[in-house]
């Protein structure tokens, strides 16, 4: 690396001295990338905040009585764990920050489509965020993140209408983002970009905005259902008001399973690249992971009652919704298995952002396997609503979703300072936060089998041995989550110079600077090659260079 | 903390062949997730770029006989399971032809449950074994989840329409009760314990009365013991006929099927055609929509008159009458044992005559008047004898003494004598315009009863 | 800098400065013609979400009809039809004028266009105006007054007690007399009213719902036409430059297919 300082024209950069003007030209910003760092604070913050409570209620639940605090708080202690971690983190998570900040930078565009709608959704989450916040702080919510009527719209005294109207406003960020994402891969890639030689991170946004679009319209509508009987006491969804309690599941359901997908299919995105650049090879089975992609954004439509085995819907019902549920395990098996595959006669380091790669597939592999148990009807009515579906769901969206981003927050961290962070450190929270997690959330599916209800305040004795560990778990997975924040701060400052492509990776935004300028590119590249077009000697070429003392 | 089980306990017939199905899933994982990370490893070490000795070359991008194979076995490894789930859910959702059958109903935060020779208890469920029992299951307010991890079974209990689900519990002992869905500030105290008892223990157990607090918030001890005698019909049933009679069902739902109101003989279970062409079972859900909201569905030939009772019935009431109407189709027939006084228990005259402030001295008794009103609402004259006079039977307002033509063409005054005979049997001399359709009171009503019903027909005015 | 291959060289230089190309031109976008691609897409997909947005009502439409077919049929009765229809009609020539509008600015006449604007503007206008009736009507029945005017100066009052507003005081009148028993003598008569909590007021809380996202809907739209109105006028418009006008038609146009919808749905049901 022959820079030693930081481009001059990059995208932070700013020559004013004046303050009022410097926040100005942050918070009236209509550059993609700037939107992303200010998404990067917004949704870390709710990330704390999130796992804040979470440490009450895993403290909590270290002894069967309920000691540390009543019922009530419980309650809307795991209530705001949910609505937040969900809501305002998981969802906007990777395409918000990462999205935001790479999807015209992989294209080969200077922006996205619709600047100034982006900004518009980034101040939609923050008015969203401050309806939730304010929700907490006057008295909290006790619903649980699924809001089922008739408990939310008759019977809490909690307050249900202004998480409600926060999760609905956040849905309209999500929205404004997927139009923003889906109108720039059509029309904005860079000459040459077809759409085979688009990177797999682009094909998860694609499909990811794709699911958004349908399915948080209709979310959107049953919350202010919820919120209008709640207000008026005018009866859809509660029986004692000539309403139908199962509308409501099944209009959040439609919503919130393919939810999941809106936050576990940008980190398949992120894993794809992770992969493919530090094995020193192009993809194996590019095609088959990106049309992956899109039978999970569609088969994902389809298994929405799933949720409701035990509810009362019909046995035939029932039935199809587990058959369909069963064939959406493939083609998550596809990718996992052409991840593996793309290890084979690689060059493979261990730098953090692959460690946090190789972690994200063991744990998937469980979460997804754990779903097929599941999806399987018979075993469904025994361990749906305990800690199975806790520790399944965690696995899917922990070890799915937020090693994905921590690991592409690694990866793309010298593009967005334009400075390295500290290698060793990442190596090892990367290490803490996987035996952590799995500390924490792998007795949680003995729990669930053995019985144990989920959102329970105070529980059997018998259940205690195996709580007591998920808590020391829990610690340590704090740990890991707070040493990054520590060094990928300190790396601001005192991180080495990192130079325009750090990892010799190929996708296009390691074609300009780090960080980019402001229009992202000098002049618009011209696109002649697949995505992940390494030489077929790469990995033999980079295992011939390592020398003792060149990073693992 | 017993020796760290992966278990619960196996309590139920379906418990065994839940958990070979999640043994065998078990095992097909660690197929996977515990072979592929092995692999990950491997390649991780012998592929890491320290390691020169490897050969990097002629790597391969795409092999579409790879895809297929690693497509193709997973599915058909799934479609597997998924069918032997599928029998697995099938069975576990279809209850045998003969299941004792309890009702449980959940409330923020407790449960009660009342077996069907009328004893309750709270929280806790006995069961015999090696019976299968079926409970029918409704909610008072917000969605619970009746939850027996011992027996691998549990269904969401929704406000407003009853779920139903069965078991057979294989071996005595206390297992847990759990609300698996969340339910508010107490739920995780609305647990309990289900009990499951040898036949004989069982049976001891049935007529043993004991304390609970019934839904509505008050208790009760149980003033007589329960009796378990199945030949005469069980008290769950009785109590739901008293109250069919009191609410004057029977004045429309005649048995004989004559009736404004489709009879109730044999219906349970029966194939019922709607006037919309529609055929439903009519199962618990049917006969709970139709007694809270009878427009819903209407059976052909009838037309849409019944009032609806939803507000007027506690869900214990609902939970009686069904099983009232339930004794009319298992028994075949009868069932119809008369008799039953619906007595309030009031008798006394109190003849204190309230002279009401000045003018016209009321030409009748106050007090008399007041309890007839009671028994009157009681007996659930005021759905057919409605006060604006678009009831079935004729308003009762301006009634006495005033000339009323019957259907014979004769004109009589309506006296007390009249009145009296009405009640008697109402089917003596009926108003023109009118149907024959209300119920011969007889013998069912104290003349004190009659005294205080005509005294409130004259308080309507002359 | 060891890139492995060059998988971009460089494009032409592209002149990145406003004088290239037209004002209304973005600087991220290469031409005016993938600008007003790029737009009319984004448009496009937002319509899509508008749709699922009621089509979530039309979802609880469709099981509560399911559920209760002959509430429906009877619940309609009492829906201002005559209204609906001058409705339906009022909002399907705003249609055609936004249409007309969109191909006067394409051909540069910007006296037609402001011409359409303003007649769309005047519909949408009197699309609210009798739906506003419509709605006054409903809660003047509720306050026990025969019409919203008499409401108001305390005319005539209601014979039948009627409240189709959904709440604590919805009551939907009795059954009409001519659908009398057969069964029994009278027996016609014997349909209680019914408030709170019935079937009855499901049909009029979606009716509110639904038709009350519309309005919602309206008057974002004529928010929309008003402001194109006003750059209209100010000459923005050019037949080389037209989309923001061709985007407000296609959200107009929405507007109009869902009332296409609603109408049938809610005020025709038998």
């Amino acid at each position: 690396m022959a820079t030693t300082a930081l481009p001059q024209r990059g995208y932070l950069h700013d020559d004013t001295p004046d303050l009022g003007e410097w926040i100005r030209s942050w918070l009236f910003t209509v550059d993609h990338k700037r939107i992303a760092i200010l998404y990067l604070l917004a949704i870390n913050f709710f990330f704390l905040l999130g796992g804040l409570a979470a440490t009450f209620v895993r403290i909590e639940l270290i002894t069967p009585q309920g000691d540390l605090m009543s019922s009530d708080v419980y309650n809307r202690m795991f209530t705001l764990h949910g609505v937040i971690m969900i809501f305002f983190f998981l969802i906007p998570a990777i395409p918000a920050v990462l999205g935001n900040f790479l999807m015209p930078l992989m294209l080969g565009a200077r922006d996205l489509a619709f600047p100034r709608l982006n900004l518009l959704s980034w101040y939609l989450y923050m008015f969203g965020g401050i309806f939730a916040l304010s929700a907490a702080v006057l008295g909290g919510v006790d619903t649980g993140w699924t809001f089922y009527t008739p408990f939310s719209s008759t019977y809490s005294n909690s307050n249900v209408i202004l998480t409600i109207t926060g999760a609905f406003i956040m849905g309209f960020s999500s929205i404004a983002t997927a139009v923003n994402f889906i109108a720039t891969t059509h029309k904005m890639r860079a000459p040459g970009l077809t759409w085979f030689r688009l990177p797999l991170f682009v094909w998860a946004m694609y499909a990811t905005s794709l699911v958004i679009v349908l399915a948080t319209p209709v979310v959107g509508i049953a919350l202010l259902l919820v919120a209008i009987e709640r207000l008026w006491g005018v009866g859809i969804f509660d029986p004692a008001l000539g309403g139908d309690p199962l509308l409501f599941q099944h209009l959040f359901w439609f919503y919130s399973h393919p939810a999941v997908y809106i936050m576990i299919l940008p980190a398949f995105g992120v894993i794809s690249e992770l992969i493919s650049t530090f094995s020193r090879k192009r993809i194996f089975g590019y095609e088959f992971i990106a049309f992956s992609s899109m039978a999970i954004a569609i088969l994902g439509f389809l298994v929405w009652g799933h949720h409701m085995f035990v509810s009362s819907q019909s046995v035939y019902s029932s039935l199809v919704f587990s058959f369909i549920t069963m064939l959406i395990a493939i083609p998550s098996a596809i990718k996992v298995f052409n991840w593996t595959a793309t290890l084979y006669k690689g060059s493979i380091s261990y730098r953090t952002p692959m460690l946090y790669a190789l972690g994200f597939i063991g744990l998937f592999v469980i979460g997804g396997l754990t779903g097929i148990f599941l999806g399987v009807v018979a075993i469904d009515i025994h361990v749906t609503d305990t800690y199975f579906v806790v520790a399944h769901f965690h696995y899917v969206m922990v070890g799915g979703t937020i090693m994905a981003y921590l690991g592409g927050i690694h990866f793309w961290w010298p593009k967005m300072t334009g400075r390295m962070y500290n290698e060793i450190w990442g190596g090892i929270s990367a290490l803490i936060i996987f035996v952590g997690f799995n500390m924490t959330f792998f007795p949680q599916f003995v729990l669930g089998y053995l019985g144990m209800p989920r959102r329970y305040h105070v529980y059997p004795e018998e259940f205690q041995i195996l709580h007591v560990l998920s808590s020391a778990g829990a610690t340590v997975l704090a740990v890991g989550f707070i040493i990054p924040i520590i060094y990928l701060m300190l790396s601001l400052k005192t991180g080495r110079i990192a130079g325009d492509n750090p990892w010799d990776a190929t996708g296009l935004e390691w074609k300009t600077t780090s960080p980019p300028p402001t229009h992202n590119f000098e002049s618009i590249p011209v696109v002649t090659t697949e995505a992940y077009a390494y030489p077929p000697e790469a990995a033999a070429r980079d295992a011939a260079e390592w020398r003792p003392g060149s990073p693992l | 903390m017993r020796n760290f089980p992966l278990f619960p306990d196996q309590a139920s017939s379906f418990a065994g062949q839940v958990d070979t199905l999640y043994a065998v899933l078990i095992g097909l994982s660690l197929l996977f997730g515990g072979v592929l990370p092995f692999i990950i490893l491997f390649l991780m070490v012998r592929y890491h770029r320290s390691n020169k000795a490897v050969d990097r070359m002629n790597q391969v991008h795409s092999n579409l006989a790879l895809e297929l194979t690693w497509s193709g076995i997973p599915l058909l490894l799934v479609m597997g399971v998924f069918f032997w789930g599928a029998f697995l859910y099938v069975h576990i959702r279809t209850p045998p032809k003969q299941t004792l059958e309890v009702y449980v109903i959940g409330k923020q935060w407790m449960w009660h449950v009342q077996h069907p020779n009328g004893k309750r208890e709270n929280n806790e469920l006995h069961v015999p074994i090696n019976r299968p029992v079926r409970l029918i299951m409704t909610s008072q307010d917000v969605i619970h989840s009746f939850y027996l991890p011992s027996f691998r079974v549990k269904q969401d209990v929704l406000p407003g329409r009853y779920t139903s689900m069965w078991f057979e519990a294989t071996r005595p002992g206390e297992y847990h009760l759990f609300c698996a869905e969340y339910c508010g500030t107490e739920h995780s105290l609305m647990v309990g314990r289900v009990v499951a008892l040898s036949m004989a223990d069982y049976e001891r157990w049935l007529v043993t009365p004991g304390e609970v607090i019934l839904p509505d918030g008050s208790s009760g001890v149980a003033a007589a013991p329960p009796v378990l005698v199945p030949a005469q019909g069980d008290p769950m049933a009785l109590v739901g006929e008293q109250l069919f009679t009191s609410l004057g069902c029977a004045g429309c739902h005649r048995m004989d099927g004559a009736g404004i109101g489709p009879s109730l003989q044999g219906l349970y279970g029966s194939q019922e055609r709607m006037s919309d062409g529609s055929v439903i079972t009519a199962d618990e859900n049917y006969l709970r929509t139709s007694i809270l909201n009878p427009g819903a569905q209407i059976v052909a030939g009838y037309q849409n008159v019944m009032p609806s009772y939803a507000g007027q019935l506690g869900e214990d009431q609902i939970n009686q009458l069904i099983a009232y109407i339930k004794s009319l189709s298992d028994g075949g027939t009868g069932a119809m044992s008369g008799g039953a006084s619906s007595g309030s228990g009031t008798s006394t005259s109190g003849t204190s005559g309230g002279a009401t402030g000045g003018g016209a001295t009321p030409s009748f008794d106050a007090a008399l008047a007041a309890q007839g009103k009671q028994v009157f609402t009681n007996l659930g004259c005021a759905g057919c004898h409605r006060s604006d006079g678009a009831g079935i039977g004729p308003a009762l307002e301006k009634l006495y003494n005033s000339e009323v033509r019957l259907a014979d063409g004769s004109v009589v005054t309506a006296d007390e004598a009249y009145l009296i005979e009405s009640i008697r049997n109402a089917a003596a001399k009926v108003v023109e315009g009118y149907q024959p359709v209300m119920p011969v009171y007889g013998n069912q009503i104290s003349d004190d009863q009659v005294r205080q019903l005509v005294e409130y027909i004259k308080s309507l005015g002359d | 800098m060891a890139t492995t291959t060059p998988t971009a060289k460089p494009a032409p230089v592209h002149e990145h400065g406003h004088e290239a190309h037209g004002r209304e031109l973005m600087h991220h976008f290469e031409s005016a013609q993938q600008q007003k691609e790029t737009a009319t897409l984004g448009m496009w997909v937002f319509l899509v979400t508008e749709i699922m947005l009621f089509g979530g009502i039309f979802m609880a439409y469709i099981v509560y009809r399911w559920a209760f077919p002959e509430v429906w049929a009877e619940a309609a009765h009492h829906l201002n039809t005559p209204l609906g229809a001058v409705n339906t009609v009022v909002l399907l020539v705003s249609s055609l004028t936004v249409a007309l509008a969109v191909n006067a600015a394409e051909e540069g006449n910007r006296r037609r266009l402001l011409t359409m604007l303003g007649i769309t503007l005047l519909l949408g206008a009197t699309f609210l105006v009798i739906k506003g009736f419509e709605y006054s009507e409903k809660f003047a029945h509720c306050a026990g007054a025969a019409n919203p005017v008499a409401w108001v100066t305390g005319g005539a009052r209601l014979e039948e007690k009627e409240c189709l507003v959904p709440g604590r005081n919805f009551i939907f009148p009795q059954a009409h007399g001519a659908e009398a028993a057969t069964h029994g003598a009278e027996a016609g008569h014997a349909q209680p009213q019914v408030g709170p909590g019935s079937p009855y007021q499901l049909f009029y809380f979606l009716y509110f719902v639904a038709t009350g996202l519309h309005a919602v809907h309206m008057v974002i739209g004529l928010t929309i036409v008003s402001i194109l109105t006003f750059i209209a006028w100010r000459g923005v418009i050019t037949p080389t430059y037209y989309t923001p006008i061709e985007v407000g038609g296609l959200y107009w146009h929405l507007i109009d297919i869902i009332w296409v919808f609603l109408f049938p749905l809610f005020y025709l049901v038998h």
